[in-house]
């Protein structure tokens, strides 16, 4: 069977022909297969992610299935859709409802003790705050006089440390810097859909400045646009450009910037919304600035406060340009109407307009929500578990204690980030996230490929770049929803996702290309040693990987070698590809 | 040798109990060369009531436009309602057949399933859903598939009926789905996710099947990893081996090249092909009409597309199964519908009630259920009112069709109260 050419045909285009409203002249079928065809890893098998769990614990054998009665009505039962108000702005309140058959479940509150004082150690922090450890890395950390003060410099350094990579992404991918406007035809914008991925995979692997790469990750899945929605694409090298601005930033600005930015206005059907006349606002954006962005589902609104902040954002719209709202933002006043905001003591989550109007009175609810301490709490949460783990409780008192760092230090990310990350929970959590496929990836690279990358080749390998992610539905940006790519781990692993695990491993060590140039006398040259078992031990001291002699005698029995043969023996490079395919496909190198 | 497969397809399958999970299990294994079975990796436990029949779930992501989907052409407030967005009588597709119906009518583009609502494979319950009003797309599909309505969703509804009546010699692909990630309904089992069939196999320049077991269970027995990767490495080499008996599954000439096509099409094959699938789960996206819905006649319109895709797909699906499409029931459904007017961008805001379909064998034709009316008295906030709770539908499916008792379904919809006198007899 050949896997390839059936993938290929399966495959292509898959998450392209979403049903989404498609535009202008992009095929994504034929993008796609110019993508699997003679570049690298375009043909991955592509499998997607799962969610699976450990089921329920085994239960006695059920009785089989009795006669089925026959129903005597067809009538069914009546069932009450009545919403009811919640009439308090405190925070966390429920506004979840629920019919009278089901009382309300609530969760049990559950937090995890705090951990005890544990070292902080230089292989951790190089595994989980960068896209995989490098001797660069390593010795930056010896440099900088511990883990603790590198991630103190990485919060500190400057952007001019990764200008060279900057420069090369703009030759390359010069639609990632800009929004089309005056910058590139509008005709060109759907060439955001590969540069931007692939701009975003180079970084992951290139960048000086690993945490903020991260960092800026975390806030793409928060704010997430999905680069193949037509209204939003011309803008996205602009939103790109805006995230990397306010990343390290104060995330009241960065809330604000998002909710102005023609991408975010577009993609979520702000810059057509109207409450003018009979016009009813687009409730859309709204809706997931306060769901998704700040407070959270459970933040303690209601359907009616969706309405009324979806008024209270009407008239925010931005210039025409070729008849779609992607020009300068632009406050609409014919097309604003406040709604039940026109009172100015109506309240939402604890706000009220007083003698704000118009657009300030817009901007002032969104700087209430970025500093509301149910976000605080729940961006908290977020950043923990992207950093720290799952297994961290939205309660938990590390979270509560990076909560009150951001209230107290003017919505600073930096100061958030610092205190999660100098916390023990942070320090003892090694090893308990599993790498996600964007990770992976860059990880593998980082660990074998000479980075000697021209923009040519980089322009050439963007749809290549787009393949290696897309093997594990994780292409950058492309997630469809607001909700950003998920960050549980076991999102992220099932029989079809760990079958292209494998199979990434095989791709990286066996397809060089023009992006990915393996090179192997660099690899062999990890021992000053002479034999494959010296080497052996070096290469898993680099992958983070450990094998004891009996596994190591066997992997080598199956090569026809022994950890005595000779480096210098023919089929060196076979034996390395096949022992490093095996060591990336190790369980124990997929987490971080 | 790959030719042992001991569950071929049968002409006569209606009524049949179809193969049991054990012997497909046995010849699989023994035709791959391996002993190895999914229940020595502890995730299931119990035994089930092994109709042998399927039941596959397709999710319209977004909140479809139900109104335009199944137009209620008969009511006097449709065509004020919805006004250039409204299926026109002109071009709508009759229900005839059986349970012939000149109140509704499907969107111009329902071929295949007009033609399979007139052969009387079809039942429609026209305002169905989540009996609770949240227009996030998010928290009402969490709601849907996690069958319980609080917010802390361990398990969704699907994997709770899996997970209560697994086996001890299940087979991985007994719930399999394809394309996106894992719908949370599946939480809970252990189901297979992927994009296709093909995706499923090794690369045949990297290690060979063999190493990747040895190499994974060594890795695994040194322990150390994540708890993830000792659940799932073993169901994973199972199911390589497994799927390497089918030989080329690659699409099809003909079949719609398309989300829902290629989702379906792994599905048909293995059902086809006599595979256990017991439950599955294919997603259509897009339905998220917000601006520019397109009127049903528009051939390029968004709405058109998708119904067209909707249907192309399920009709290539039923195609393909042929006679086994006695023991298969294809549920339609999304986490809410659209209000009933037309908003100022064209298109419609989140909704509530949607038309549940019910299609394929065992299943009792017709609109079945109340219709509540569009008249301004009959809407609830601007929506269609909700008459029938999703749950309700889905209880009389697994009842009905897959053999579900009334304890089961009180685990898969926790604090749900159902029995047949509250059904509305989509099922025969």
């Amino acid at each position: 069977m050949s896997t390839t050419s059936t993938t290929d045909q399966e495959t292509e285009s898959d998450t392209s022909d979403s049903g989404a409203p498609s535009g202008g002249d992009f095929d994504p079928v034929a993008a796609r297969r110019a993508a699997r065809r003679g570049l690298i890893l375009g043909g991955l098998a592509v499998a997607a992610t799962a969610c699976n769990v450990r089921p329920d614990p085994p239960r006695t054998i059920n009785p089989p299935a009795p006669p089925r009665p026959r129903p005597t009505t067809t009538l069914p039962p009546r069932t009450t859709t009545t919403l009811p108000r919640t009439t308090t702005t405190l925070p966390r309140t429920t506004s979840t409802t629920t019919t009278s058959t089901v009382p309300p479940t609530t969760p049990p509150p559950t937090t995890n003790p705090p951990t005890p004082p544990t070292a902080l150690r230089a292989e951790h922090v190089a595994r989980r705050l960068t896209f995989g450890p490098t001797p660069a890395v390593m010795s930056a950390i010896a440099a900088a006089g511990g883990p603790a003060q590198w991630i103190d410099a990485q919060l500190e350094m400057p952007a001019s440390v990764d200008a060279a990579l900057d420069d090369q992404i703009r030759s390359s991918y010069p639609r990632t810097f800009n929004d089309a406007i005056g910058n590139f035809a509008l005709g060109e914008a759907w060439e955001i859909i590969s540069e931007l991925p692939a701009a975003t995979t180079v970084r992951a692997i290139f960048a000086q400045r690993q945490l903020f790469e991260q960092t800026v990750g975390f806030f793409w899945d928060h704010f997430n646009v999905d680069l193949r929605n037509d209204r939003a694409q011309a803008s996205c090298g602009a939103y790109d450009q805006l995230i990397r601005a306010g990343a390290f930033g104060r995330f009241s600005d960065l809330l604000l910037a998002v909710a102005r930015s023609a991408a975010m206005m577009n993609y979520l059907n702000q810059a057509t919304s109207r409450a003018d006349g009979t016009n009813v606002p687009v409730e859309n954006f709204a809706r997931e600035l306060m769901e998704l962005h700040t407070v959270g589902v459970d933040g303690g609104y209601d359907e009616d406060d969706v309405k009324a902040v979806a008024h209270l954002l009407s008239g925010w719209t931005r210039q025409l340009v070729d008849w779609m709202p992607i020009g300068p933002f632009r406050f609409d006043a014919a097309a604003h109407n406040l709604g039940p905001f026109q009172d100015p003591t109506h309240t939402v989550l604890g706000w009220s307009r007083g003698a704000l109007t118009g657009e300030a009175a817009g901007v002032g609810f969104i700087d209430h929500l970025a500093r509301h301490p149910t976000t605080a709490q729940r961006l908290a949460h977020e950043l923990a578990i992207r950093f720290i783990g799952d297994h961290v409780q939205r309660d938990d008192a590390v979270v509560t204690a990076a909560a009150g760092v951001y209230l107290t230090n003017d919505t600073s990310i930096r100061a958030t980030l610092r205190s999660l990350l100098t916390s023990n929970e942070f320090a003892a959590s090694a090893n308990r996230r599993i790498r996600r496929p964007l990770e992976l990836y860059a990880s593998m690279v980082r660990a074998l490929a000479r980075p000697t990358w021209n923009p040519g080749a980089l322009r050439d390998a963007r749809w290549g770049l787009v393949g290696a992610t897309d093997s594990l539905n994780q292409v950058p940006h492309w997630w469809p929803d607001p909700d950003g790519y998920p960050d549980r781990d076991a999102n992220w692993v099932s029989v079809g996702s760990m079958i292209s695990r494998w199979n990434m491993a095989t791709w990286v060590v066996r397809s060089p290309s023009a992006v990915v140039t393996v090179d192997w006398t660099a690899i062999r040259n990890w021992t000053t040693g002479t034999t494959i078992g010296e080497w052996f031990a070096a290469a898993c001291g680099r992958l983070g990987v450990t094998v004891a002699n009996t596994a190591r005698d066997r992997m080598l029995g199956e090569l026809y070698r022994t950890a005595t043969t000779p480096l210098s023996a023919t089929g060196t490079q076979w034996t390395m590809e096949n022992l490093l395919i095996q060591l990336l496909q190790a369980p124990d190198y997929q987490t971080r | 040798m790959r030719t042992t497969r001991t569950t071929q397809p049968t002409d006569q399958h209606e009524g049949s109990t179809g193969p049991s999970r054990r012997h497909f299990l046995v010849g699989a294994a023994a035709a791959a060369g391996t002993t190895v079975v999914l229940s020595q990796s502890g995730l299931v436990g119990a035994a089930a009531p092994a109709t042998g029949r399927s039941l596959i779930v397709i999710f319209l992501r977004g909140g479809a436009d139900g109104l335009t989907l199944l137009a209620p052409l008969g009511d006097p407030a449709y065509a004020t309602r919805r006004g250039p967005l409204r299926v026109q009588s002109s071009t709508a597709r009759a229900l005839t057949g059986p349970a012939a119906n000149s109140y509704f009518a499907l969107h111009p583009r329902a071929q295949r399933l007009a033609e399979l609502y007139a052969a009387g494979r079809v039942a429609v319950v026209p305002a169905a859903g989540l009996p609770v009003i949240n227009r996030s797309h998010f928290d009402a599909q969490l709601m849907m598939e996690a069958g319980s309505f609080g917010l802390a969703h361990g398990s969704g509804w699907a994997g709770r009926w899996l997970a209560a009546t697994g086996a001890t010699d299940d087979h991985v692909l007994r719930s399999i789905g394809f394309g996106g990630t894992t719908p949370a309904s599946l939480r809970g089992y252990p189901s297979m996710v992927a994009y296709s069939l093909a995706d499923l196999s090794l690369l045949s320049w990297g290690p060979n099947r063999t190493q990747v077991r040895t190499n994974q269970t060594e890795r695994l027995a040194a322990g150390g990893t994540h708890p993830l990767f000792s659940t799932w490495s073993e169901p994973t080499l199972d199911t390589i081996d497994s799927l390497a008996t089918l030989g080329d599954t690659s699409l099809p000439t003909g079949w719609p090249n398309t989300q829902l096509g290629k989702r379906l099409w792994p599905v048909a094959r293995l059902i086809e092909a006599g595979f256990p699938v017991e439950f599955s789960h294919a997603e259509l996206d897009g339905w998220d009409t917000h601006s520019a819905q397109g009127t049903p006649d528009e051939a390029s319109g968004n709405m058109a597309s998708l119904v067209a895709q909707l249907d192309g797909a399920i009709g290539a699906f039923v195609d393909r199964i042929g006679s086994r499409i006695a023991d298969t029931t294809v549920v339609v459904m999304s986490e809410f519908g659209r209000r009933a007017e037309v908003n100022s961008s064209g298109g419609t805001d989140h909704g509530t009630a949607f038309p549940m379909m019910v299609i394929g064998g065992g299943v009792r034709p017709g609109v079945v259920g109340p219709w509540p009316g569009l008249a301004d008295n009959q809407l609830v906030d601007g929506d269609l009112r909700l008459m029938v709770d999703y749950r309700t539908v889905l209880s009389e499916v697994l009842s009905r069709r897959l053999g579900a008792t009334s304890s089961h379904l009180s685990s898969v919809f926790p604090g749900f109260s159902t029995s047949p006198a509250t059904w509305v007899n989509v099922c025969q």
